[in-house]
């Protein structure tokens, strides 16, 4: 059994995550850079399966500028076997067709039975990459799943959602993408630090998928411009002389807001 | 100033001890060690598990290797200092700088292979006990007894002012087997916990390290066995000791600068948001000069504890260089505390402020380690050429 977890870097969550305005690109100098905390959960799926069951092989593959190996290895510390660091510049600013596109590339070649992604990252929030490379693998996809079952040939879970608890199931090979009532990763400890440096960590770019990423004949999302959202005006204050309610009911019906 | 004694794996741990003090020491865990006077064994072990206690244990035995380069420990002191958690640092720092060096250095193979995987991983912690109530920096004042019996020794006498005396399931004891104050008259014996005989006293009621345990321990007729004698042989405890006296001073100062730098960092913090007379307190000239110190004096004390570790690495850190190191850091340290604490006001009085925990702490490092009179007398020896 081969499970390849997707990792992606993001800007620090809890840090202060900026546009850049001239290239309308995550500003990956604005704030610490780290694995998306989905991302480690979804690793830790993987890894606490293989823990149970020998024989499994756990690889992590991110498609990430140059500057993220510290983040790949990070995957290696945690427990995964080997990484694949897809590093292009053609890549940056690369739209969720393209990043598809890629990892589904980088997929077929290496091989797979189960791929395990978290279900959003924390700076793009799309949520969209674990079906398109499904479509694209032609393989079945069960996404946002709170808990997950693998079994010999067959992963399991369930998907909850507003008003239904989904209970799904598709043969492997399939992608899942999994939520953050998933446990909490483990870390690294100095053992797997010196470990990962001994792991293998393949680098690749596209021409290593033949895959042309301005390639006019598929439709991609293009960034046209970029503006700093204007500084919030403020707001109007009432005070209660006794007509409050007067005032604003007139303030909504002003504002077409009833 | 830009340090260079780091690489990668250093960065890359430096996370891994920031997580687990993320996931491992709140400020509810820390209020309760501060109730309880000690660290509880269940962190011991997840530091274990995450190899951030065990770096000075070799690799054959379950520990990192570390003991001859200290970068790692280094790592460990400034973030557990740096979150304002000096007892949990002085808790990790006894195992691995105080304890488990004994052992590797001076321990026999059985030694190493009884107790050496368990310092690794927590289950074994140790302690280093030289004080006699009666005898501190002068070690051959010390009279605790061990005479020699049939299969070991019999053990009479107190040690006082044991970090993590009460915790630690082996104490690494400096003990009499000779007759007057020869240096050969001395050796290290380890003391185990439910030995018949050995108590510990009440835990101390210290001014800092409120989280981090300080006890006395009393010895009447313990009989300890001749394969808990280090090294096996009699007469080699003040040798011994000797040996590892460069590294409990260089970890007194790796830690003092680590707090320093806390201290300045918490003081920059506080001054820029507190305001007096409508304006941040960091805008004063008087508060800008004093910035500018204790940045300056952090600087030139990474400086020189770098060149220390690097010496230490290879293997050339000689004692009198550990007390310079020892006695001016502390000093040093002592300095940007005290500053730190009156730019925050009467806030740095209140202990749920770390600048008020981290100065408490620091006045004990003037002391223990040996004191820094002791660390210039050592200095001026060497200096003078002259006893």
């Amino acid at each position: 059994m081969k499970i390849v977890v997707l990792l992606k870097e993001v800007p620090d969550t809890y840090g202060d995550r900026k546009l850049s305005l001239e290239t309308g690109l995550a500003d990956r100098e604005a704030s610490e850079r780290v694995v998306d905390e989905i991302g480690e959960r979804a690793l830790e799926v993987a890894l606490s399966y293989a823990d149970a069951h020998e024989g499994t092989e756990v690889t992590v593959l991110s498609m990430a500028p140059e500057g993220a190996t510290a983040s790949v290895r990070k995957g290696l510390a945690m427990g995964a076997a080997s990484a694949t660091h897809v590093v292009d510049e053609g890549l940056i600013g690369a739209d969720l067709g393209l990043t598809a596109e890629v990892l589904a590339a980088a997929l077929k070649a290496e091989g797979y039975d189960l791929v395990i992604a978290g279900n959003q990252s924390t700076d793009g929030m799309a949520g969209m990459v674990p079906a398109m490379l499904a479509e694209l693998l032609e393989v079945p996809v069960l996404a946002n799943l709170s808990e997950v079952t693998i079994d010999d040939g067959r992963v399991s879970g369930v998907r909850a959602s507003d008003d239904a608890t989904m209970q799904v199931q598709a043969e492997l090979p399939a992608v899942i993408s999994i939520t953050e009532a998933l446990p909490d990763a483990r870390f690294p400890n100095f053992k797997g630090i010196m470990a990962a440096k001994k792991k293998p960590l393949e680098v690749k770019s596209l021409s290593d998928y033949g895959i042309d990423a301005n390639d006019m004949t598929a439709s991609r999302s293009i960034m046209l411009s970029v503006a700093e959202r204007p500084p919030r005006a403020a707001g109007v204050k009432i005070t209660d002389e006794g007509d409050a309610a007067q005032k604003l009911a007139a303030f909504l019906a002003e504002n077409r807001l009833v | 100033m830009q340090r260079n004694i780091y690489d990668e794996d250093h960065e890359a741990f430096r996370d891994v001890v920031k997580e687990f003090l993320k996931r491992h020491a709140s400020t509810e865990k820390r209020e309760q060690w501060e109730r309880d006077g000690e660290v509880d064994r269940a962190t011991m072990l997840a530091a274990g598990e995450q190899g951030i206690i065990g770096l000075s244990v070799p690799e054959e035995f379950g520990g990192a290797g570390m003991l001859q380069d200290y970068r790692f420990r280094a790592v460990v002191n400034e973030e557990v200092i740096g979150a304002g958690l000096g007892s949990l640092a002085g808790a990790f720092g006894i195992q691995d700088d105080l304890a488990v060096p004994y052992l590797v250095h001076m321990g026999t193979p059985e030694q190493k292979q009884k107790w050496l995987p368990g310092m690794a991983t927590g289950e074994v912690l140790g302690a280093l006990a030289m004080t006699d109530p009666g005898a501190g920096s002068d070690l051959r004042g010390v009279t605790t007894h061990a005479k020699k019996v049939d299969g070991g020794y019999l053990l009479n006498g107190a040690k006082t002012f044991i970090s993590s005396g009460k915790t630690a399931d082996i104490v690494v004891t400096f003990v009499k087997t000779g007759e007057g104050n020869r240096p050969d008259a001395f050796s290290l014996l380890i003391v185990e916990n439910g030995m018949e005989g050995f108590e510990h006293g009440k835990k101390l009621s210290k001014m800092g390290f409120h989280g981090w345990d300080t006890a006395e321990l009393s010895f009447s007729d313990v009989f300890v066995p001749d394969e808990n004698l280090i090294g096996g042989k009699e007469g080699m405890g003040f040798i011994q000791l000797m040996m590892n006296l460069p590294l409990e001073r260089l970890s007194i100062g790796v830690a003092a600068a680590a707090a320093a730098e806390a201290a300045f960092g918490w003081t920059l913090e506080y001054t820029k948001n507190r305001e007096a007379f409508g304006q941040p307190v960091a805008d004063f000239q008087n508060t800008r000069f004093r910035l500018a110190d204790m940045a300056t004096t952090v600087d030139v004390m990474w400086a020189y504890i770098d060149r220390a570790m690097e010496l230490y690495r290879a293997g050339e850190l000689s004692p009198e260089e550990a007390a310079k190191v020892k006695f001016w850091a502390t000093e040093r340290e002592w300095e940007v505390l005290d500053q730190g604490v009156q730019l925050h006001g009467g806030y740095g009085y209140i202990t749920e402020y770390p600048i008020a925990r981290a100065f408490l702490d620091a006045r004990v490092h003037r002391i223990y380690g040996g004191t820094n009179e002791v660390m210039r007398e050592i200095v001026a020896r060497a200096v003078t050429g002259r006893k």
